[in-house]
């Protein structure tokens, strides 16, 4: 009897983990398919388009940038001088003190000059209170506008800041965040070029800033990062955004924007309600929240990723910032599937229902489990058994060089579309750091993964910060 | 993609069960009796397993010699009964079979004894089972495509820096030449040299960019001797060649150097894609043939049936611009195609066409939102008092939103009719964007209109304070 028991278990979990396995292979391979076809597209479709004649046309759509901000006292004047410089005929810039506990609000009043106005806040989403809104005396600031409010987390920010917009589409970006000069453009464009489906929500490739070169809120000149923990990520995002999202985008199943820098369409926001202040995965959970409300109302939508880099944000350089960061994307993404699970293989939603939800679901959520059980099992194996050795190591190798591959293909799709490294010295170091990154970075992250998924059930919701050392004092 | 390792571990899971399958030989012990005529060989294939095992476990002699009647010990590996209880018969059918020693690699190993490494590894190959051997296949695949992957980014970046040098090297000079020709400075010998170049292709492409970026910021004379540059240095034919060319970019870019340099002998070529499927190629044909024919720049409006996207209007706007021969839009403002209506109507805000306000305003009695909504706009850009009456009227019917746009555009009218309308709205809308907007309109009809706001707020609740003061302070 109990042998039985354990043979058909023997057999689940032998066939489910075969199964797992092709189908993280297939999708893998199918994914970086489509993210080819699609950067083959944006690049024909770019090399003709003119940005500089759209940005004096009374046609372009105009913007609000929301930035919130805690306890940036640091960098936040430098930041905002960034935004304010940015390529773009009609954009205002909103700053949202989250009720920060350094000098970052009377920094920027004694900076930009600013004075209160008698605004009157209207709470469509609600938010924690806002104290007051600022604008400056000064006509050269007419694009800023600071809101004090009291501390409510980055999603009642960005709430009060969508709140006060009257403008079509808001920009919600980190304050710390460098956007290319022509980013807007180019994220706004994917809304102007549909007609009948609408797009509700555009992001673009985000790139790590560490060691890179930075005056006036400018990238001078770019840098592959020097620490090593920060290297591992920039070969990560570029993976991440070029072979993943930009493929999703083309199957219309993307449920992620990331918060650094994403535009929406502010009409469906609050549609549909605005971030959910509660969870730590606001980004995630509003995009599929957006689109949920899109399909519900039986409207056709879209979310489109740009492969262009247009956003370049400072990454964790140490272990423990970068666990805490891993952490609470691994309880963003519980917390948003759960919140969602109705939509679990639902046809209702298209591709968001059949493939999004499932993949992230299995891929993103479980992958972490069947991994650590992964090497549980050779542990105990090396440790009671006797393994095969040849077996052993040709599958090794083989997973080992499939990712390397898979790496080594994110590069070269950077190469060919937007390649950013000047130095043939960084693409070597970027291809090294592929041969390390299975072996090294990434049990880090399963190990962030399960502890999330561990924080999650025993009841962690907090954000955990982020430290940021400011480009003022980087730039060398 | 996080997880783009966690094939690891299920892999590990799979080769580990295979291997725990095939690792454990129990003592499930079976015998065979020799029949007559039977060898070694034989009962060894018939019940796969190796000849040097029947021999070890039955104490046969050098020669294999059996007897008929005797009866011989065959030991079965467990694996085979669990595997083909467990539904996994493919992974046995194969491995089985090649799992143990044939009998010809035997005699080859019985041969070979004292065998080189080379040797070694070979027959240990031919051993193995059929998934060691894809496996092993796959690994040799990835490991080779890594490296030709590798050797393919540093091909394409040793290329792109080629052309750069050459760019760089030729760029300037071009310029030079380019702009000397507008003045008459280059000798005849210069000539003659550089048109002898343009056959290089990357040097004609370096060559046609300067010198239609240039051509794109002069007028008259000088910018009419670029244009004879042009033709004489033979460059029209290429351009013509783009257009037909397969690729629709290339295609495209060719529009909009005939485009550029007025060339209107290929306007029956373009024709063809104005009703293109391809959704860029059409635009940029559209766009071409708006260019192209200054007579009658949008003819085609009248039967395109196709919509025009956000994104087509703004590049429209500016190509018209560029032809300064404004088409009067009044004949499509009623167009039943609403994409064209939506159009017609913004234009005639924007040039103000002042003697097609009638048609605009009957468009105020349209079944489709976004065209009243646009006309509604439109309108309060004229700035004419003539709708006031019936934008008051429509006021409402409408949703919010369009209720929100109506006070604008009269607010922007500023006709002091609106004075009592304002005020109703003000104490009747619940809605405090609206109520906002008509404060707004109050202050800015002037003293009239701040007469009555000053009434109000003399007996007014704390919101309608707020709302006043807001509206009043005119730094937002």
């Amino acid at each position: 009897m109990m042998y039985d028991i354990i043979k058909i278990l023997n057999f689940i979990l032998l066939n489910g983990i075969f199964v797992f396995a092709i189908a993280i292979f297939a999708s893998y391979i199918i994914l970086s398919v489509l993210s080819g076809l699609e950067l083959i597209k944006y690049k024909k479709k770019n090399s003709f388009v003119d940005y500089s004649s759209i940005i004096s046309s009374p046609l372009t759509p105009s913007v609000t940038i929301l930035a919130p901000s805690y306890n940036e006292g640091n960098t936040i004047i430098e930041n905002i001088r960034s935004l304010l410089s940015l390529h773009y005929g009609d954009f205002e810039v909103v700053i949202i003190n989250d009720g920060s506990k350094d000098n970052t609000m009377e920094k920027v009043i004694s900076h930009y000059d600013l004075v209160k106005v008698d605004y009157f806040v209207n709470y469509t989403i609600p938010t924690k209170p806002v104290r007051a809104v600022y604008k400056s005396n000064n006509k050269a600031y007419n694009r800023l506008t600071v809101i004090d409010k009291e501390n409510g987390g980055k999603a009642d920010s960005l709430n009060a800041g969508i709140n006060l917009s009257n403008k079509n589409y808001v920009v919600c970006i980190d304050v710390d965040c460098i956007l290319e000069e022509d980013a807007l453009l180019k994220l706004v464009k994917p809304f102007l070029e549909k007609h009948k489906e609408r797009v509700i929500a555009t992001g673009g490739v985000i790139r790590a800033v560490n060691s890179c070169e930075v005056k006036d809120g400018k990238i001078v000149k770019v840098n592959l990062p020097s620490n090593l923990i920060a290297r591992f990520q920039a070969l990560e995002y570029n993976r991440t955004f070029l072979m993943g999202r930009v493929a999703w985008s083309r199957l219309n199943g993307l449920l992620l924007i990331s918060g650094a820098c994403g535009v929406f369409d502010r009409e469906i926001v609050i549609k549909a309600g605005g971030y959910d202040s509660k969870t730590v995965g606001e980004d995630m959970e509003l995009i599929v929240r957006m689109r949920r409300y899109m399909y519900e109302n039986n409207l056709k939508c879209r979310v489109v990723y740009i492969p262009d880099p247009l956003c370049w944000t400072e990454v964790p350089e140490t272990i423990k910032i970068l666990s805490r960061q891993r952490n609470r994307w691994m309880r963003g993404t519980i917390e948003t599937l759960r919140k969602h699970k109705s939509l679990f293989l639902n046809p209702k939603y298209g591709n968001l229902g059949m493939l999004g939800i499932p993949y992230w679901f299995f891929f993103e959520w479980m992958s972490p489990f069947v991994e650590a059980i992964g090497i549980i099992y050779v542990i105990m194996q090396i440790i009671i058994g006797t393994p095969n050795w040849p077996f052993f190591l040709i599958l090794l190798g083989f997973t080992y060089l499939f990712a390397v591959v898979f790496s080594a293909w994110s590069i070269f799709f950077e190469e060919f579309s937007f390649p950013r490294y000047t130095r043939n010295r960084d693409i070597i170091k970027l291809v090294l750091i592929s041969l390390i990154e299975p072996i090294v970075y990434h049990p880090l992250n399963v190990w962030f993964a399960l502890k999330g998924n561990y924080d999650y059930f025993t009841g962690v919701r907090s954000w955990g910060k982020m430290e940021r050392k400011g480009f003022a004092n980087k730039t060398k | 993609m996080r997880y783009i390792v966690c094939l690891i571990a299920s892999v590990f899971l799979l080769f580990l069960q295979i291997n725990s399958i095939y690792g454990q030989e129990t003592n499930d012990s079976a015998y065979h009796v020799v029949n007559a005529n039977e060898t070694a060989y034989r009962i060894s294939i018939n019940h796969k397993i190796p000849l040097d095992s029947l021999k070890l476990w039955n104490n046969l002699d050098e020669n294999y010699t059996i007897t008929k009647g005797q009866i011989l010990f065959i030991l079965r590996p467990k694996s085979e009964v669990f595997l083909s209880e467990s539904g996994l018969s493919f992974l046995q059918k194969d491995s089985i079979k090649t799992n143990y020693y044939s009998p010809v690699v035997l005699e080859q190993e019985k041969h070979t004894l004292n065998k080189t490494t080379t040797e070694k590894i070979y027959s240990f190959y031919l051993r193995s089972s059929f998934i060691f051997k894809i496996f092993l296949l796959l690994n040799l695949v990835f490991l080779i495509s890594s490296i030709l992957l590798l050797l393919l980014i540093l091909y394409v970046r040793l290329i792109k820096k080629i052309t750069k040098n050459q760019v760089d090297k030729c760029q300037d000079r071009y310029r030079d030449f380019i702009s000397g020709w507008v003045y008459n400075e280059n000798s005849e010998v210069e000539r003659k040299k550089l048109f002898k170049e343009l056959h290089n292709k990357i040097k004609r492409d370096v060559f046609t960019t300067e010198l239609l970026s240039l051509h794109s910021n002069l007028v008259g004379e000088s910018a009419d001797k670029l244009v004879d540059l042009y033709l004489l240095a033979g460059l029209k034919k290429y351009s013509v060649k783009k257009i037909h060319s397969g690729k629709w970019n290339v295609k495209a870019k060719g529009f909009r150097e005939l485009v550029q340099m007025k060339i209107f002998d290929e306007n029956n070529q373009i024709a063809k894609y104005l009703n293109s499927k391809n959704d860029e190629l059409r635009i940029e044909a559209q766009l071409a043939w708006i260019e192209l024919n200054p007579d009658n720049p949008d003819s085609f409006l009248d039967n395109s049936k196709i919509s025009l996207t956000d994104w087509w209007q703004l590049n429209a706007l500016i190509s018209l611009k560029k032809i300064g021969n404004i088409p009067d839009f009044g004949k499509w403002v009623g167009s039943k195609n609403d994409s064209v209506a939506i159009f017609a109507i913004k234009m005639v805000g924007i040039f103000k066409q002042f003697e097609s306000i009638e048609l605009v305003m009957k468009q105020l009695d349209s079944p489709i939102a976004k065209v009243r909504f646009e006309a509604i706009s439109t309108l309060g850009k004229m700035a004419q008092p003539a709708p006031v009456h019936d934008l008051q009227l429509l006021y409402y019917k409408e949703s919010t939103e369009i209720k929100a746009q109506i006070l604008k555009s009269l607010i922007m009218i500023s006709d002091s009719d609106n004075a009592d309308f304002f005020r109703k709205t003000l104490l009747d809308e619940i809605d405090s964007n609206l109520r906002i907007l008509s404060a707004r309109g109050l202050v800015a009809l002037g003293s009239p209109g701040l007469e009555i706001i000053e009434k109000l707020d003399l007996e007014a609740d704390e919101v309608l304070k707020k709302i006043i003061a807001h509206a009043k302070d005119r730094r937002i």
